[in-house]
């Protein structure tokens, strides 16, 4: 959501409203759809694929698939869950695509040419969201999605099954798996460990 | 060596979101306007499609049917359909699957189609079933020796009379439908939902599986059945009316269904149990006064109390039930609380009746008024002014909105359309930059950022 401050009556409120200008096909619902959920779109898109990420296209695609199917949601407590929904299928298919060309690029000789963006002025929060973002790469579509909804996005287990059309109990087991490779991954980086315990101290 | 502990799981993942929040974030922020002119101009070069309902309607019941049939040729008789017979893409069109017959010449209809401008014969149906399959998704299926005339009205209005038989009938909703069942003097009114009707000539059996119909029966009688209701209605000319209503969850019909049993034809809620049982309203109901009191007072305070079942079906979409709802009841703004009037304008405002909406708004402002209440009706107060071209009295609601929510969910655009408003009335002068300012300040990525920027540095 555009805040995340907004208490929860006032959200539901306005998703609500939302709901019932799509419904109506109300001018400008997709202009005020977009601005209610770019920013969340926007950071399942970039935790999922990385920080130097080239978002725009997927973002595009997300939000056209959208705007087609938005009036088919019965519930306005579904046009969320509806869109997230929608995001992680893009994710996990950009995740096996680029796997694809990744292993097409070894194969061939060719480096993939990556723009690292930046991501903070903080350059040791960068350089640790980039080796976080590494270690995330080495997780498969399903774990990877599983580890962004649950660990990055606090989502709870049943609303992420339903997001990613899975049983609830497969989504705890790729979460827990992810988790697992990720403590495992950042525990053998000495200097990741120092960042994240001295971060996470009391000043 | 590094002896210091190992960090936890949940260190790890609140360090990871908190980067990956502000990076992701900051991204959001200074892209969002370039991204929504760029997801603007991609949705203007779609807008062709989107804008020829027929095809939106061939697209959704082609999903709709992706498993039941094949798609492609349906798809394909369809469009043919529509090209050969000159007409609009909305006309409302449907193909005959199975063992039906023309009723006059006797041709068989399988996988005959039909138009709106042809599609008022009759079918009939032999030893089997027939499915009459429409382009919005909705369908009859017909048991075996059964007929139906069809009329097809418009888009999403038809008139199905069943001569005699059995038919499931699975209508899908939108605003604007309206189909009508006629079997001998009772007239089925159906806006969407699933129900049977069975008609042998002098009695109808209609058992509701989703939605709700109302009847309308000789001598000005009127019955509103919903899922899960069953009702049995005798044409004597004495207006006798047999009850046979039971819960979804009692056990099958008396009446054995002359369709065979299909998935297809299996609600899944017939046997959740949780579906409930409308009381017909009939004066010449068979019951005891007693029970009818009964019946009478579950029926109000059960199955149509507004201040429970409106604000669910707001949430879901379905205005039309809620204004239904309100006309069959005669309901007035002013014996409703505010739960029930603030669905009540939402569905009103949303299916384009405006004074309704407005006076269920008026009602909350004027009687009922939590302070959260009021301030919501003024918020919608504004956006029906302003609907209705008058820019002044728009502000003024918007303008009370300011004063008793400053932070409430509507906060943002209550400014953003004030701006406009302002703009529209006096131009980006003085009053409307000092607004702009007071928007950037508060919402600076929020929709109406663009046009404050432009009033702050016109040009």
């Amino acid at each position: 959501m555009a805040n995340p401050n907004l208490e929860q009556g006032a959200q539901k409120e306005i998703l609500e409203d939302l709901h019932g200008r799509i419904l109506r096909g109300a001018p400008g619902w997709q202009r005020d759809a977009f601005v209610v959920f770019q920013p969340l779109v926007t950071r399942l898109l970039l935790k999922a694929l990385g920080p130097s990420a080239d978002a725009d296209e997927l973002l595009d695609d997300v939000f056209l698939a959208f705007f087609e199917s938005a009036g088919r949601i019965r519930d306005s407590a579904k046009v969320k869950s509806y869109l997230v929904s929608i995001t992680m299928n893009r994710i996990r298919r950009e995740i096996r695509h680029r796997r694809r060309r990744a292993l097409l690029f070894k194969l061939i000789g060719t480096p993939e040419d990556v723009q690292q963006r930046p991501g903070t002025d903080d350059p040791k929060a960068r350089a640790a969201l980039i080796q976080l973002h590494r270690v995330l790469e080495e997780l498969d579509a399903d774990e990877r999605s599983a580890f962004l909804l649950r660990n990055l996005e606090a989502m709870p287990f049943p609303e992420i099954a339903e997001v990613l059309h899975i049983s609830e109990s497969t989504a705890v087991r790729w979460a827990q798996r992810a988790t697992e490779h990720v403590m495992k991954r950042v525990g053998r980086n000495a200097l990741l460990c120092d960042y994240v315990r001295d971060r996470s101290e009391p000043t | 060596m590094n002896d210091r502990p190992k960090p936890s799981a949940e260190q790890v993942s609140r360090l990871f979101r908190t980067l990956a929040d502000q990076h992701a974030d900051e991204r959001a922020r200074l892209s969002a306007d370039r991204s929504w002119r760029r997801v603007e101009a991609k949705l203007k070069t779609r807008e062709p499609s989107a804008d020829m309902p027929g095809l939106k309607l061939l697209a959704t019941s082609a999903r709709r049917w992706r498993l039941a049939i094949p798609v492609a040729a349906a798809a394909l008789a369809l469009t043919g359909l529509v090209v050969w017979y000159g007409g609009t893409a909305e006309t409302l069109t449907y193909t005959v699957q199975g063992d039906a017959t023309d009723r006059v010449d006797g041709a068989m209809l399988d996988g005959a189609s039909a138009s709106g401008r042809d599609g008022a014969g009759w079918l009939n149906t032999r030893a089997t079933n027939a499915r009459v399959a429409f382009s919005d998704g909705s369908s009859l299926d017909l048991g075996p020796e059964s007929a139906i005339q069809l009329a097809i009205l418009g888009p999403h209005n038809a008139q199905a009379h069943l001569g005699r038989g059995h038919l499931r009938a699975d209508i899908q909703h939108t605003d604007t439908t309206k189909w009508q069942f006629i079997a001998g003097p009772y007239q089925v009114n159906v806006v969407g939902t699933r129900f049977d009707l069975d008609w042998d000539g002098s009695a109808l059996d209609i058992t509701m599986h989703e939605g709700r119909v109302v009847v309308d029966g000789p001598g000005s009688r009127h019955w509103a059945l919903g899922a899960g209701a069953r009702e049995h209605l005798i044409d004597d000319s004495n207006s006798a009316s047999e009850r046979d209503q039971q819960a979804s969850n009692s056990g099958p019909a008396s009446k054995p269904s002359a369709l065979p049993e299909q998935s297809a034809f299996q609600s899944p809620r017939d046997n959740a149990g949780t579906e409930r049982s409308v009381q017909p309203r009939s004066p010449e109901t068979r019951q005891t006064p007693e029970a009818r009191q009964n019946t009478e007072a579950q029926h109000s305070s059960e199955a149509r109390s507004p201040e429970l079942q409106w604000p669910a079906l707001v949430a879901k979409g379905q205005f039309a039930r809620v204004l239904k709802d309100a006309k069959e009841l005669h309901i007035e703004p002013s014996s409703l609380n505010e739960r029930a009037l603030t669905a009540l304008g939402q569905a009103a405002g949303y299916s384009g009746e405006p004074e309704l909406a407005r006076r269920c708004w008026r009602q909350i402002r004027s009687k009922h008024a939590t302070r959260q209440g009021a301030a919501r009706a003024a918020f919608y107060l504004a956006r029906l002014a302003e609907q209705q071209g008058d820019a002044r009295q728009a502000l003024e609601w918007l303008g009370l909105y300011a004063q008793e929510a400053p932070t409430g969910s509507f906060a943002a655009e209550a400014l953003g359309r004030k701006l406009v408003l302002i703009r529209q009335l006096d131009g980006a002068g003085g009053r409307a930059r000092e607004v702009a300012k007071e928007y950037l300040r508060r919402f600076p990525e929020g929709a109406y950022a663009e046009i404050a920027q432009a009033t702050i540095k016109p040009g």
